[in-house]
Parts: structure tokens; C-alpha cells; sequence
């Protein structure tokens, strides 16, 4: 059970006017991997990430999900189904407290307001946030906001958590900390997709990691393979030396 | 269950309230119990708005439609079919839901000010409808509702009798949205208002809930039509479609509170007395300066107290409990 591919794409296309923003792409994700996806600005991975969400729908090719196509599937019934996802510019319901904004994303797999409460107190507590549960969100600092976008999507119980750029803007303490709450929650048998910028950080949470540039995957492998790989580092990192610390 | 007896006494004493109101407006003279009715009648029709525009955030301009398919509905199924008002609330309750449910379903899949201007578009037109078709409504010169004073006929000889009728159905209003914003739907509301996309993406169908939100609201603003009606006793297009209803509605739901359950009712405590005080005794020398008052309050709170009358006393409470707070640190 442990390969048990839980989230795939098959051609998966989509094109912004002239720009194809994701072409032809196949990705496949087993149940409790952590996938890093990396790629340039512009390279098409939150556009890629955006189809796995439901956010926007392939032109062509086809998205499956728990052994079901879900290629045109909003967002709300890919959440309903088990996926979950973060923003890449955090997206705080603004006016709310940190419990009630965790509490919308309980609701996704309840009607009972106790019950959503326990759950939100719950994914609160294990993101850190524990004692600020009644702070308006947008009082918030940038690395509490970060990690109540990753309690809200924990709070819907996904079967697989998308995290956008998630630790970009992080101090190098927040970052730790954020890493290891990952790791707990991957623990806690929830899947991991991760597309970030900051290369150290994905290769040190992911256990697999894909390359896409220019709308296409380049590379895909473990992250010592895909560092070495003279595409990645042509396309990717460029001329420099780069060094895993 | 602490939360359920909260609920229990809140409903109690709001029961408690409008009975010591209406004994009072008993024991006052006209003017007064005038004043009591169509204080409560706007606190209904902004409790209603506040559904929508408020808990939703789907600004509708459009109330005085639902509210005037109310008023006609019960108005012309009591003066040409002689059918109750009762049962013309009921029905106009009913239809103006129905018609809410389908100016929401194209214009809440867009973002934006869709649904205010299709709601606005909707308003206008039944107004130049009602104006028009002459032949059902008598057009401009308006409907006269006989007055037969009898329970079945919603018609009552005394004024406190209004008072009962219309602040039965303003606590009716207040318990559906106090309902909606303790369950799911209110949670979910709110998540809309805030951030449509980010919500949808935590598994809130947005459209669905913004639906659901629309209806109830349009269809709740229509009960107070008919309850206007009632009272009034005669309808037109102005007064019962006018675009100054809906405009209301909106002013006291801000000024109150907007999104907040009691907001709209303290909005209309606050400013429904003055206005029609001014309107008495201004009202042949600036038959518009209680409309200016409007403005100029609705600005003032816009600057200065953005959440209204209840964000204001919210932080004088949590200022004073604070204090408390820090007397018992020292």
C-alpha cells in the first residue's frame, strides 16, 4: 500500500493566451511521499498547481485523484475529496479570528459547530499557533500567517496537503520549526506537495523532486539526483556552484 | 449547552421587550407608536438586508424589490380576491424567494458589483412595472386597502396592535440570522465575505452559500412588505418599491452594523426616530433634510467607526474589561 499513487496528471495542458503555462505534463504522487517542485519564476509551477487544486482546469490531458477523474473539478470538491491547499500570497479571512478561520476549513467535513471547533483547536495546536486562537487574523505576523493557511487546509483533513511557497519570507528560525511541523504532518500520514523557492528547504523536507520548466517537467527524482542532473543545473541554478548545506 | 441557554434567555428577553414595548406604545399618544412601528418595520427590512449584504458581503441594492413584492402580493390578493394578508405574506414570502434564488444563480457566479446592479436593475424595473401596468396596479395613483378591522384581515384598531404584529416578525428576522451565524452556514458566510477564492479552497461551495444567503434574505424582506402594507394601508410605487427602501435598508445595516445580527436594529433605533421627528417638523419647510442627515451620519460613521454602533460598543467593553483587568494585575 505504501505506493499507492494517490494524486496523477496526464498531459495535463493549460494555456494563457500564447503562453503555455503547462504542457503535456505526467506527475504521479504516492501516498506519504513529500514531492518538492521547483522551477524558475515563470516556469509554470503554480499554474501546474493551481490544476491539482481544482483552482483552474486543463485545456487538455486529465487529473486523477483518490481513482477518480477530477479533471474539471472545482476547488470546494477537491477539497470535499481530500486536497487541500495553501496560497502562495497568504490569504487570511481577514476579519475573523485565528479559530474561526480554522473552523471554516473543519466545516468542509462536518456541520457540527463543537465538532469543528475540536478540530480547528486541534490543527491549531499543531501548527504552533496554540494561545492565539482568539487574535483577529490580520493581526498576524507573516510566519503565524503562514502557518493559519496550513492549519486551515489541515482542518479540512486532507488526504493531500498543497503547500504554495509556503516558507518563502520565513527568518531562518521560523524556517526550522515550519520544517519540522511539516514533517509531523507528513508523519500523521498526510501527503505532502511542496513548491517553493527556496531550494535548501525542499530538499530538505522532500523525499522526491520534480523539475519543471517552461510548462514541462525536466527532471524528476531523489533530491540528490535531481541536483546533479546537468539539465536542472543548466536550467535551473544556472551557472552557479551550488551546494546542498 | 451553556451556549444554548445563552440562546434560550436572549430569545426570552427579546420576547420580554418587544411585550413591555407594546405596552408602552399602548399608553402613547399617535405620534409615538407611529414612530415605534416604523422603527421596528426598517429594522426588519435591514435585518432581512443584512443577510445578504451583510453576513454574505453580497452588496444588494435591490431590497425594495422583495420588499415591494411583499406589499403588492398580500395588497392585491386582499383587494381583488379578497384572500387574507396572512396567507399574501405567506405567498409573497414564496414568490420573492423564488425570485431572489434566480437573480442570484447568473449573477453570484461573477465577482465583483454583478449582483448589486442586478439586484438594483430588478428594483427599478418592477417599480416601472408597477408604475406601467395600470390595469393590476392602479399605476402611480397606488392601491387604498380597505380597512376591516379583524384578526384574519391583518387590519387592528389599535396602534400597539402593529407594534406586536411587526416586532413578532422583527424577532423572527433577528432569530433566523442569529441562527445563521452560530451553525456552518454563517461560518462559511463570513468566509465568503472575507475571501471568496481562499474559502472556496477550504471546501465552501462560495455559489451555494451566497444562493442560499440571497433567498432567505429576499425572501424575509418580502414579509415586511406585507406588514407595511397592512399598517400603511395604502401602497404605490414609491413607497413600496421606491429605491429609498433599499437605500435604507443599507444606511441602517452600516450605520448599526453591517454583518453583525443586532447591527441593522440598532442602526434603525438610532436613526428612524430623528429622521422622522425631523421630517415632522422640518418637513414642509426641507421635505429633504432627513435624508441629508442620512448622508451626513452615514459618512461620520464610515470615517470614524467603520463597524458601526455595535463595533463601537464592542470596544468600549473589551476597553473596560481590559481595565478591569489590569486593576486586578496592580
Amino acid at each position: 500500500m505504501t505506493s499507492q499513487i494517490i494524486l496523477s496528471t496526464s498531459g495535463a495542458t493549460k494555456r494563457f493566451g500564447g503562453v503555455t503555462a503547462v504542457n503535456n505534463v505526467d506527475f504521479s504522487i504516492n501516498r506519504g511521499e513529500v514531492v518538492g517542485i521547483l522551477g524558475p519564476n515563470g516556469a509554470g509551477k503554480s499554474s501546474f498547481f493551481n490544476l491539482l487544486a481544482g483552482a483552474i482546469q486543463p485545456d487538455s490531458g486529465t487529473i486523477n485523484f483518490l481513482d477518480q477523474d477530477v479533471t474539471s473539478w472545482q476547488s470546494h470538491e477537491m477539497c470535499a475529496k481530500g486536497l487541500a491547499r495553501t496560497f502562495q500570497i497568504v490569504r487570511p479571512l481577514k476579519g475573523l479570528t485565528v479559530l474561526e478561520n480554522v473552523m471554516v476549513g473543519a466545516f468542509a467535513k462536518t456541520r457540527s459547530v463543537r465538532e469543528a471547533k475540536e478540530i480547528a483547536t486541534s490543527a491549531i495546536e499543531l501548527v504552533g499557533l496554540a494561545g492565539l486562537e482568539n487574535v483577529v487574523s490580520s493581526n498576524l505576523t507573516l510566519g503565524f500567517r503562514k502557518r493559519l493557511e496550513v492549519a486551515r487546509a489541515l482542518a479540512t483533513k486532507p488526504e493531500i496537503l498543497l503547500l504554495d511557497e509556503v516558507m518563502s519570507g520565513l527568518n531562518p528560525a521560523e524556517l526550522d520549526s515550519f520544517l519540522e511541523m511539516l514533517r509531523s504532518v507528513n508523519k500523521d500520514g498526510v501527503t505532502l506537495i511542496v513548491v517553493e523557492h527556496i531550494v535548501s528547504a525542499v530538499i530538505q523536507i522532500s523525499t522526491r523532486i520534480v523539475v519543471i520548466v517552461q510548462g514541462s517537467t525536466i527532471a524528476n527524482g531523489t533530491p540528490s539526483e535531481v541536483i546533479n542532473n546537468k539539465l536542472v543545473i543548466d536550467a535551473y541554478l544556472g551557472e552557479l556552484d551550488y551546494e546542498v548545506s | 449547552m451553556s451556549n444554548a441557554k445563552k440562546q434560550i434567555t436572549l430569545w426570552l428577553s427579546a420576547v420580554i421587550v418587544l411585550f413591555l414595548i407594546t405596552l408602552f406604545s399602548s399608553r402613547q399618544g399617535y405620534f409615538v407608536g407611529h414612530l415605534i412601528i416604523l422603527t421596528i418595520i426598517s429594522a426588519a427590512l435591514a435585518s432581512a438586508w443584512n443577510i445578504v449584504g451583510g453576513m454574505a458581503g453580497q452588496l444588494s441594492l435591490g431590497h425594495m424589490a422583495f420588499f415591494g413584492i411583499g406589499a403588492y402580493t398580500s395588497t392585491l390578493l386582499y383587494t381583488k380576491m379578497e384572500i387574507s394578508p396572512w396567507f399574501g405574506l405567506i405567498l409573497g414570502v414564496l414568490l420573492s424567494s423564488l425570485v431572489a434564488f434566480l437573480v442570484g444563480i447568473p449573477t453570484f457566479r461573477l465577482e465583483g458589483s454583478y449582483y448589486a446592479l442586478a439586484t438594483l436593475a430588478l428594483g427599478l424595473s418592477l417599480y416601472q412595472l408597477s408604475v406601467k401596468f395600470v390595469s393590476i396596479t392602479n399605476g402611480a395613483q397606488g392601491i387604498a386597502i380597505p380597512f376591516k378591522d379583524s384578526f384574519a384581515n391583518m387590519s387592528f384598531s389599535a396602534l400597539w396592535q402593529y407594534v406586536l404584529l411587526a416586532g413578532s416578525y422583527l424577532i423572527i428576522v433577528l432569530g433566523v440570522c442569529s441562527y445563521i451565524a452560530a451553525t456552518k452556514l454563517g461560518f462559511q458566510l463570513a468566509a465568503v465575505r472575507e475571501d471568496a477564492q481562499a474559502a472556496q479552497a477550504i471546501g465552501v461551495n462560495t455559489m451555494r452559500v451566497k444562493l442560499i444567503a440571497g433567498t432567505i434574505s429576499g425572501g424575509l424582506a418580502a414579509g415586511i412588505g406585507s406588514i407595511y402594507a397592512q399598517y400603511i394601508l395604502f401602497i404605490d410605487p414609491h413607497s413600496a418599491l421606491g429605491v429609498n427602501i433599499a437605500i435604507q435598508a443599507v444606511v441602517l445595516s452600516v450605520v448599526g452594523g453591517v454583518g453583525f445580527v443586532f447591527g441593522p436594529t440598532l442602526g434603525a433605533i438610532a436613526l428612524i426616530p430623528i429622521s422622522q421627528i425631523i421630517l415632522k417638523n422640518f418637513g414642509a419647510s426641507a421635505p429633504s433634510l432627513h435624508i441629508l442627515i442620512y448622508g451626513a451620519v452615514t459618512i461620520l460613521v464610515a470615517l470614524v467607526a467603520p463597524k458601526g454602533i455595535i463595533g463601537v460598543l464592542r470596544q468600549i467593553s473589551s476597553r473596560i474589561s481590559n481595565r478591569s483587568k489590569a486593576g486586578q494585575n496592580d
